[in-house]
C-alpha cells in the first residue's frame, strides 16, 4: 500500500467532514454550531434555523457527496469498461438515456412517472438501455474517439426525440420537465436521499463483488479471459452497476456533467494505480468533495449571482478534461 | 407627461436617420400628437392625410417609425390603413384584437391551441388563422406565402429572422414593447397601437379611457394595507420574483399590498435561492403567480415550498382560472387584474376574473 494512499484514508476523510460541516453551515441563515446540534438531538419544527438545516442544509450536503461519488465511480466503471480516460456516463449518451425515459414518462402526465418510484424507475431503464446501446457498438468500434461521437450522437438524438415530446406536450408537464432537466442538488428531499443512500450503497456493494473482474479487464480482454474472467457478464454488470448509480443521481438531481468525466482521470492521477479498490475508494471520495466544493461556490457566490451547479462543474471540469486531451495528442 | 414627450422627442432627433425620418421631418411641421397617457415606447402623431408610429425600445438608440397613410391617395407612406392581413405573435396583441373586435383582420399567430377568444378559436377552426410558431423557429415561406400586411412580434432585443428580405417583400415588421411598459394602464395602452393600424383608434381611445377610468376608480378606492404578498416562483435553483418597479409590483401597490420585494430597484425579475425566498417571504401572507393551478404540483417540483405560511395557510393564488385567458386578455384589461387582487387582498375573494385560489 503506497504512503500517498495510506495518507489519504486518513486525511481525505477529514478535509471531507470539515467541508461538509463548512457546507451544512453556508447560507442566508446565520446557522449556530449549537443550532446544528441542537436540531438533531432537540428537533422543533416551530424553529425556522432548525427547519433549515434538517430539511434544506443536510439534504443538500448528503445529495452533494452523494451524488459526486455516485457519478465518478460510474464514469470510473465506464472508462474502464472502454479502455477509454474520456469515457463518462454523461459523454456517452447514459445521462441523455435517462432524461429521454424521464421526459417520456413525464409528459405522458401519468402521476406515478412524475412520482418519486417512478422518476427512479424510468430512469434507471434508461440509463441501462442506453448503456447496452453503447456496449454494443463497442464490440464494433475499436476506436476510443469513436465510440465517444457514438455516445455523444446518442445523446443528441435523444434530446432531439425529447424536444419533439416536448413541442406536443401540455404546458405544464413541459415546464415540469424542464425544471427537472435543469439540474439541482437543492430540490432533493429528505425523504428521497433514502432512495439516493440505498441505490449508492446497493451501487458499490455490485461493484465491490466485480473488482476481480474489473481489475482483470484493465490487463486486456484476452488477459481477462485467460483469468477465467467472463467478459459478457462482466460488461453486464459494469453497465448495470453505471445505469443504477448515474441513472439514480439523473432521476433526483436532474443531469450533471463533468464529474463522471473529470473526477477517474483525477483519482488515477492522484493515486497513480490501477488497482479498482483503491480508484473506487479515490471516485467515491474525491467525487464526493469535488460536488461539495463546486456547491459550495455556488452558495459563496449567491449574495452576488446565483450560479447553476452545472455551470460550476463544467467550469472546474471543461479545462480539466482539454488538458488530459492534449495531453494525450502529445 | 411633456417631459416624457420631450424624452423621446430628443431620443428622435438624436437618433434620427434614414428615409422614414426624412419623410417624418417633412410632416412633422403640421403633426399633433395622439395622447397616450401611461405608455413610454410607443407615440402617434398625425396631421391631415397620414399618422407617424414611433416605438421606442429604451435599449436601443435606434426607434421603428411608421407612416400611416389615412387613405390610399396618401403619398410617401410605409402602409395604409386600414390594414387587414395582420400576424400578431403574442397572447397579448390578441387580446387587444379581441377587444377591438378585429377579428376578421387577424390571419396568424403563434399557436392556435393557446387561443382562449371564442370567435378567434372558431376562426382558427375553420382554416382562417395560421399557426407560425415562436420567432426562434420561425416558417418565413409559410409567413410569405400567408400574405400579410403586418406582423407584430414581441421586441426582445433580436432582430426578427429576415427581417430585411420581409421588408424588401413589402411585409412591414412592427416591434411590441407592451411587456416594457411599467405601468400596467401602459401596457393596455397599446390598444392604440392595434386601434392605429385597424383604423379603429377612436374605438380603441374610448375604449383604454373606459378601461382608465375603472382602472383609476378602483385605485382610488383601494387604501393601504399591512398585507404583505411574494410572488413567483422556484426555476432549477433560482426563484425568480418581479422587481420592485416591474409592473407586476405596481400592480400590489395599487392593489394596497405590500410586496416583498417592493424596495428592489428594476422592472424586470430578481433571482432569489430557496433559502433566501424562505428568509424574505416565510411571512408574506398571500403569495400570487406560482404558476401552476394546483398545490400538489407545486410540491412536485419542491416540497420546501410547504415551509411558507401562504401555503400552509391555503394563500396561494395563480391566474389559474384559464391560463389563456390570463396571457390573452390581463394586459389589455389591468382593472380585471387589479380588481382580483383588491378582492383576494380583502380575505374573501369572489368573482375573480383571472385568479384562482389553489387547492
Amino acid at each position: 500500500m503506497s504512503s500517498a494512499y495510506k495518507r489519504s484514508l486518513i486525511l481525505l476523510p477529514i478535509t471531507l467532514g470539515l467541508l461538509a460541516f463548512t457546507h451544512v453551515l453556508s447560507g442566508k441563515f446565520d446557522i449556530t454550531f449549537s443550532e446544528l446540534v441542537s436540531s438533531f438531538t432537540r428537533f422543533d419544527p416551530n424553529d425556522l434555523n432548525h427547519v433549515i438545516i434538517q430539511e434544506f442544509r443536510v439534504p443538500r450536503t448528503l445529495t452533494a457527496i452523494l451524488a459526486g461519488a455516485s457519478l465518478s465511480l460510474a464514469g470510473m466503471l465506464m472508462q474502464t469498461l472502454f479502455q477509454n480516460p474520456l469515457a463518462g456516463p454523461y459523454i456517452l449518451g447514459i445521462n441523455s438515456g435517462a432524461a429521454f425515459t424521464v421526459a417520456l414518462g413525464t409528459l405522458t402526465g401519468i402521476s406515478f412517472f412524475q412520482s418519486d418510484a417512478g422518476l427512479l424507475g424510468s430512469a434507471l431503464i434508461g440509463a441501462f438501455i442506453f448503456g447496452l446501446i453503447i456496449l454494443t457498438f463497442s464490440f464494433f468500434l475499436r476506436n476510443i474517439v469513436s465510440l465517444l461521437l457514438i455516445g455523444i450522437m446518442i445523446g443528441s438524438f435523444t434530446s432531439a426525440i425529447t424536444s419533439i415530446l416536448l413541442s406536443i406536450s401540455t404546458p405544464e408537464n413541459m415546464k415540469i420537465f424542464t425544471l427537472w432537466g435543469l439540474g439541482s442538488l437543492q430540490k432533493v428531499e429528505s425523504g428521497q436521499i433514502v432512495f439516493i443512500f440505498i441505490s449508492f450503497v446497493i451501487g458499490v456493494l455490485l461493484l465491490l463483488t466485480q473488482l476481480k473482474g474489473i481489475n482483470a479487464l484493465v490487463l486486456g480482454e484476452n488477459a481477462a479471459s485467460s483469468l477465467g474472467i467472463n467478459l459478457r457478464s462482466l460488461r453486464i454488470a459494469m453497465i448495470s452497476i453505471t445505469a443504477l448509480l448515474a441513472g439514480m443521481v439523473t432521476a433526483f438531481c436532474g443531469p450533471i456533467s463533468f464529474v463522471g468525466l473529470a473526477i477517474p482521470n483525477l483519482s488515477r492521477i492522484i493515486f497513480k494505480t490501477a488497482n479498482h479498490r483503491k480508484l473506487t475508494y479515490a471516485n467515491t471520495i474525491l467525487g464526493a468533495h469535488f460536488l461539495l466544493i463546486a456547491d459550495l461556490i455556488t452558495i459563496w457566490f449567491e449574495p452576488i449571482i446565483l450560479i447553476p451547479i452545472n455551470a460550476i462543474t463544467a467550469l472546474i471540469g471543461a479545462p480539466f478534461i482539454m488538458l488530459i486531451i492534449i495531453k494525450k495528442l502529445k | 407627461m411633456k417631459a416624457r414627450y420631450s424624452f423621446m422627442l430628443l431620443i428622435l432627433l438624436l437618433t434620427s436617420c434614414g428615409e422614414s425620418t426624412k419623410k417624418s421631418t417633412e410632416k412633422s411641421e403640421k403633426s399633433e400628437d395622439i395622447p397616450v397617457e401611461f405608455a413610454n415606447c410607443f407615440m402617434i402623431t398625425h396631421s391631415n392625410d397620414h399618422y407617424i408610429l414611433t416605438i421606442q425600445n429604451p435599449d436601443k438608440k435606434d426607434h421603428f417609425e411608421l407612416v400611416i397613410g389615412k387613405n390610399s391617395t396618401t403619398k410617401n407612406c410605409d402602409l395604409t390603413i386600414p390594414t387587414n392581413r395582420m400576424v400578431l405573435l403574442s397572447a397579448s396583441m390578441i387580446g387587444r384584437a379581441a377587444l377591438l373586435k378585429t377579428f376578421d383582420k387577424v390571419i396568424g399567430i403563434s399557436d392556435t391551441a393557446f387561443l382562449f377568444n371564442e370567435t378567434f378559436r372558431s376562426r382558427a377552426s375553420n382554416g382562417m388563422i395560421t399557426s407560425f410558431g415562436d420567432e426562434g423557429n420561425f416558417p418565413i415561406e409559410k409567413l410569405i406565402k400567408s400574405d400579410p400586411d403586418i406582423v407584430m412580434f414581441s421586441d426582445f432585443g433580436n432582430e426578427f429572422p429576415k427581417q430585411k428580405e420581409l421588408k424588401k417583400m413589402g411585409i412591414i415588421l412592427i416591434p411590441d414593447l407592451d411587456w416594457r411598459e411599467e405601468h400596467p394602464l401602459g401596457k393596455a395602452e397599446w390598444i392604440l397601437v392595434h386601434g392605429l393600424l385597424t383604423g379603429r383608434l377612436k374605438e380603441a381611445q374610448k375604449i383604454f379611457n373606459q378601461i382608465k377610468t375603472d382602472y383609476l376608480q378602483l385605485t382610488a378606492r383601494t387604501k393601504p394595507s399591512e398585507t404583505r404578498c411574494m410572488s413567483g416562483f422556484l426555476y432549477g435553483d433560482t426563484w425568480w420574483s418581479p422587481s420592485g418597479e416591474s409592473y407586476t409590483a405596481r400592480l400590489f401597490n395599487d392593489a394596497g399590498i405590500k410586496y416583498v420585494y417592493s424596495k428592489t430597484n428594476g422592472t424586470g425579475s430578481i433571482p432569489r435561492s430557496i433559502e433566501e425566498i424562505l428568509y424574505d417571504c416565510k411571512s408574506a401572507d398571500i403569495w400570487f403567480n406560482p404558476g401552476f393551478d394546483s398545490k400538489k404540483k407545486i410540491l412536485q417540483i419542491s416540497s420546501k415550498i410547504k415551509h411558507l405560511e401562504s401555503f400552509k395557510k391555503n394563500k396561494v393564488f395563480c391566474y389559474s382560472h384559464n391560463m389563456n385567458y390570463f396571457w390573452e386578455m390581463s394586459a389589455v384589461e389591468p382593472q380585471k387584474v387589479l380588481s382580483d387582487l383588491i378582492s383576494i387582498r380583502s380575505g374573501d375573494p369572489v368573482n375573480l376574473y383571472f385568479y384562482k385560489k389553489l387547492n
